[in-house]
């Protein structure tokens, strides 16, 4: 399955023509997300999918802003398996938070 | 209008924050979580609420059902189908998906603005996820399961465990993981049928293997009995 690249497109169009709301909303995922990818992966180190599910089910929002649809529709997948007991699709959820990771330490 | 943001999500209330300021909405609080958005509300109505339904402990439709009065709420989720939820409620005038885009937002505040305010509680009552239906061949339970109202036999559960937010209902063919909580689901149950015999747990009696001290079998799982429950249990059993 191939792994999305994220990017900044729906920000810029979400603060229209304000390159402050911009930075802003940047910088509120570059200090957000680490910490509900962190959680996440306490969730699921301690195996409870049912937290792991709320926690993607959380992290579907930032998978969304930065544009990464494909990446969205597999979560929403992921969140329902997880729901089920099922973290079988843990590993390609890995490159997804992976990719962002890398993304936004970048920008 | 007086409005708040109630979103555990930093970037989705910066977001709804910076629409409200466009919508010329007067945003008097944000708050990240439900219980401190109820303490303000008991001092301080407000017009509509930017209300996220996911959120840990307290969910949003956990707060509403707090409202004695609840005013116009606009609900924010990360569900694209999200819907058949929402409008079970009579406050609820609207839905947006994050994140929230602008046009659709202010498309959402219209709605509200044209909504008269819900005036009383009982108008309110919530559509559980849970829903009983009799039917002339006995009685089943229809759960809300990914927008798809499923239907449950009640001879066919086995057990329903308590999962955080969700319950597990599980039968002789399937599981089902379901937004809901034991005491609501409890409430739909018939009590000739099934019987809590643990904070986490109620059971179809009728399904019952083997006893053991402080433990039943069911299928093949082994359910604690709480120490209060217990003689409840036994009441309901023929013993010889």
């Amino acid at each position: 399955m191939i792994t999305e690249i994220p990017d900044l497109n729906k920000i810029k169009h979400i603060a229209a023509d304000s390159k402050d709301f911009e930075y802003e909303l940047i910088a509120i995922l570059k200090e957000e997300l680490p910490l509900e990818i962190n959680q996440y992966y306490l969730h699921l180190k301690t195996q409870d999918f049912i937290k792991c599910a709320a926690d993607v089910h959380k992290l579907k929002h930032k998978i969304s802003i930065l544009n990464m649809h494909m990446s969205y529709e597999f979560a929403i997948i992921y969140e329902d398996e997880l729901k089920l007991g099922d973290n079988k699709s843990s590993l390609h959820f890995d490159k997804i938070l992976n990719a962002m990771s890398t993304f936004i330490s970048k920008i | 209008m007086d409005c708040i943001i109630i979103d555990d999500e930093a970037l989705a209330r910066a977001i709804v924050s910076n629409h409200c300021k466009k919508a010329n909405l007067n945003l008097v609080a944000e708050f990240d979580n439900a219980i401190a958005a109820i303490k303000f509300l008991n001092q301080q109505p407000v017009d509509l609420i930017f209300l996220d339904i996911h959120m840990p402990d307290f969910t949003g439709f956990d707060l509403i059902q707090t409202l004695k009065n609840p005013p116009r709420i606009v609900l924010t989720t990360s569900d694209r189908n999200f819907a058949i939820e929402a409008f079970e409620y009579e406050c609820i005038v609207d839905y947006l998906v994050k994140p929230v885009e602008l046009p659709r937002f202010l498309k959402s505040v219209e709605k509200a603005k044209q909504v008269k305010h819900p005036v009383s509680s009982s108008s309110t009552k919530p559509l559980t996820e849970v829903n009983e239906v009799k039917t002339e061949k006995g009685t089943d339970l229809y759960v809300n399961i990914d927008r798809r109202l499923i239907k449950i036999n009640f001879d066919s559960i086995l057990i329903i465990e308590a999962k955080g937010d969700y319950i597990l209902i599980k039968t002789e063919s399937k599981n089902y993981t379901v937004h809901s909580t034991l005491k609501k689901i409890e409430e739909k149950l018939p009590d000739s049928k099934f019987l809590k015999i643990h904070r986490s747990f109620v059971i179809n009696f009728h399904k019952i293997i083997d006893i053991e001290d402080n433990s039943v079998l069911i299928a093949k799982d082994v359910i604690p009995i709480s120490r209060s429950n217990r003689p409840i249990l036994m009441k309901q059993l023929n013993l010889l």
